[in-house]
């Protein structure tokens, strides 16, 4: 038992800091009611109806960290620092 | 048993020893300023995988990490080529950089490493000789987002030729440039109760939709913000809560790139390539937000646009580090060709800051100095002072004499040069010589790009370039 628990910590030493999922970062960054979703309230931005609107694919009225991911990691992100 | 436990913690800890030529992975978040990341305990979140990898075993934060320039041609020249802005003189006194200076792709390749990098933007151009030494080299014109350099580097990682060899891979993306195009989701973040003039239009230039065509969209360039004096945009509306917005921006742009940079070494770390690689963290140059009464990087000086962020992770399994040091991004091509065991280019100057690696320091030693150069100035800075030398004086809003020098303590506060004579004058000898060769930056400041009109036009958009072709002053 001794040894098992002395792998344990072994494995908790040797796993040290990770990098966590960014979405999920951004996520729990932005959600302030902790439900694990973003509402349109939590929305940082100052036309949240919309935007939430635009994120919302599958409709269901709350934006989930796979929704995020897709937004902030297409191709063609939006972010226009071309003109 | 103490001690058997720890030997068998080093053995298990790690996949084996680490490889004499370990993958390198060098990430550039463009225009990050250090004093506005979480590395710096600044108090918004900005960038939480910055400190998550910096916290990584290996990791070794450099706190007083220094440009070479404050703009991407010549501090990209310097990175690339282990020599300060004017021995390379790119953005100087040249357009770009001489083949015969060789770069750390060149050097990389000549010993067994594959090759790539992705990146963006004129001055990131293959026409400046940057990307001379990669195998591999994508370019998009545009100030881009990491985002398509990132989908483009995991699918080579992912499809690759020969993947026992090392590899050397550059990823760059300016998400925190102008126009501060923070994600949508975040762009509000910081300052979520603004509803100012920003997010109307100003007087003179009313909102409009983005050229992405997506209205939901925060673009800061529909209000014409980039690089232009505060004064300017004060006559046009902006009072102080609105500058106070734009650097909400500014912040939240650094969450986005600091996203970006999440996503890449979370994608390496999927891959099993974090651990074991030598990865470099880095921007090229920060931003100024006001400090001097502008906004940009280009033309202004001191810390704000000098110290940047620099965080290396080795393969070997050290505590992470904090190194106070000062550093400057030239010594990044000595430090890898030392751990690679390659040769150093001849006539390369720079240090090796290998020794620096897994060592913690507080502080620099009072003798640490190291030097700059922008448009406007040329940049002295020691532990202790900062001494700047205006090319024009006009700039110090001192129209009552013609000083070309300023001294300050510790990088902030008012001009002491009167105060501290002698200090100045020591600081001086460092850059003697440059005020002579910065007489010609403007002039060649952007290299070939401005041969080619599409990036000619927009750079000028991008505040880089004055109607008449000149530099912005």
């Amino acid at each position: 038992m001794k040894y098992l628990l002395a792998l344990g910590v072994l494995g908790a030493a040797c796993g040290g800091a990770r990098i966590s999922d960014p979405a999920v970062t951004l996520l729990e960054l932005l959600d302030a009611d902790g439900s694990g979703d973003l509402s349109v309230e939590e929305l940082a931005s100052h036309q949240p109806d919309r935007l939430h609107a635009e994120l919302d694919t599958d409709g269901n009225g709350v934006l989930s960290v796979e929704e995020l991911r897709a937004d902030l990691e297409r191709w063609d992100r939006g972010v226009p620092k071309r003109r | 048993m103490s001690l058997i436990f720890h030997l068998f913690s080093l053995l298990a800890c790690h996949s084996g020893s680490p490889a004499a030529q370990p993958n390198i992975v060098m990430i550039a978040m463009d225009t990050v300023r250090w004093d506005r990341t979480s590395l710096a305990d600044y108090a918004r979140p900005t960038t939480p995988h910055l400190a998550e990898f910096a916290a990584l075993d290996g990791a070794t934060t450099f706190t007083r990490a220094y440009t070479d320039a404050a703009w991407s041609l010549p501090a990209y020249s310097s990175l690339f080529s282990g020599r300060g802005p004017m021995e390379h003189g790119v953005g100087f006194s040249v357009a770009s950089l001489d083949s015969g200076h060789a770069t750390l792709a060149e050097i990389m390749a000549a010993y067994g490493y594959d090759t790539a990098g992705f990146t963006s933007g004129p001055h990131l151009h293959a026409s400046t000789g940057l990307s001379h030494g990669f195998q591999t080299y994508f370019h998009d014109e545009g100030l881009e987002s990491m985002t398509p350099a990132i989908h483009r580097s995991l699918h080579w990682l992912d499809n690759r030729d020969g993947d026992s060899d090392p590899f050397f891979l550059f990823v760059h993306g300016y998400d925190a440039h102008t126009p501060y195009s923070a994600p949508a989701a975040v762009a509000e973040l910081f300052d979520p109760a603004y509803d100012g003039i920003l997010h109307k239009g100003l007087r003179d230039r009313p909102a409009a939709p983005c050229a992405s065509g997506n209205p939901t969209r925060v673009c800061m360039h529909d209000v014409n913000v980039d690089m232009g004096e505060v004064k300017g945009m004060a006559t046009r509306g902006l009072g102080d809560s609105d500058l106070e917005h734009l650097r909400a921006h500014y912040d939240a742009s650094v969450l986005g790139a600091d996203h970006q940079l999440g996503w890449l070494l979370y994608s390496l770390q999927e891959r099993d390539l974090l651990e074991d690689s030598l990865v470099i963290v880095l921007s090229d140059h920060g931003e100024s937000l006001g400090e001097d009464g502008r906004f940009g990087h280009e033309s202004e000086a001191g810390d704000e646009v000098f110290h940047v962020p620099l965080v290396v992770k080795t393969p070997e399994s050290t505590p992470p580090a904090r190194w106070g040091g000062m550093v400057l991004l030239s010594e990044v091509l000595p430090t890898l060709v030392e751990r690679i065991g390659a040769q150093l280019p001849a006539g390369v100057k720079s240090n090796s800051f290998i020794q620096a690696l897994g060592q913690d320091k507080p502080f620099p030693d009072s003798d640490e100095v190291i030097r700059s150069a922008s448009v406007c100035c040329y940049w002295v800075r020691s532990a202790g002072w900062e001494l700047r030398g205006w090319k024009d004086p006009h700039r110090l809003r001192d129209f009552s004499r013609e000083r070309r020098w300023t001294l300050h303590e510790n990088g902030t506060g008012p001009d002491v040069l009167d105060q501290h004579v002698q200090v100045a004058e020591n600081l001086k000898t460092y850059v003697a010589g440059w005020p002579e060769r910065l007489e010609n930056a403007a002039s060649v400041s952007h290299g070939p790009a401005g041969h080619n009109p599409q990036m000619r036009k927009m750079l000028r958009e991008k505040g880089y370039w004055a109607p008449d072709g000149g530099a912005v002053r």
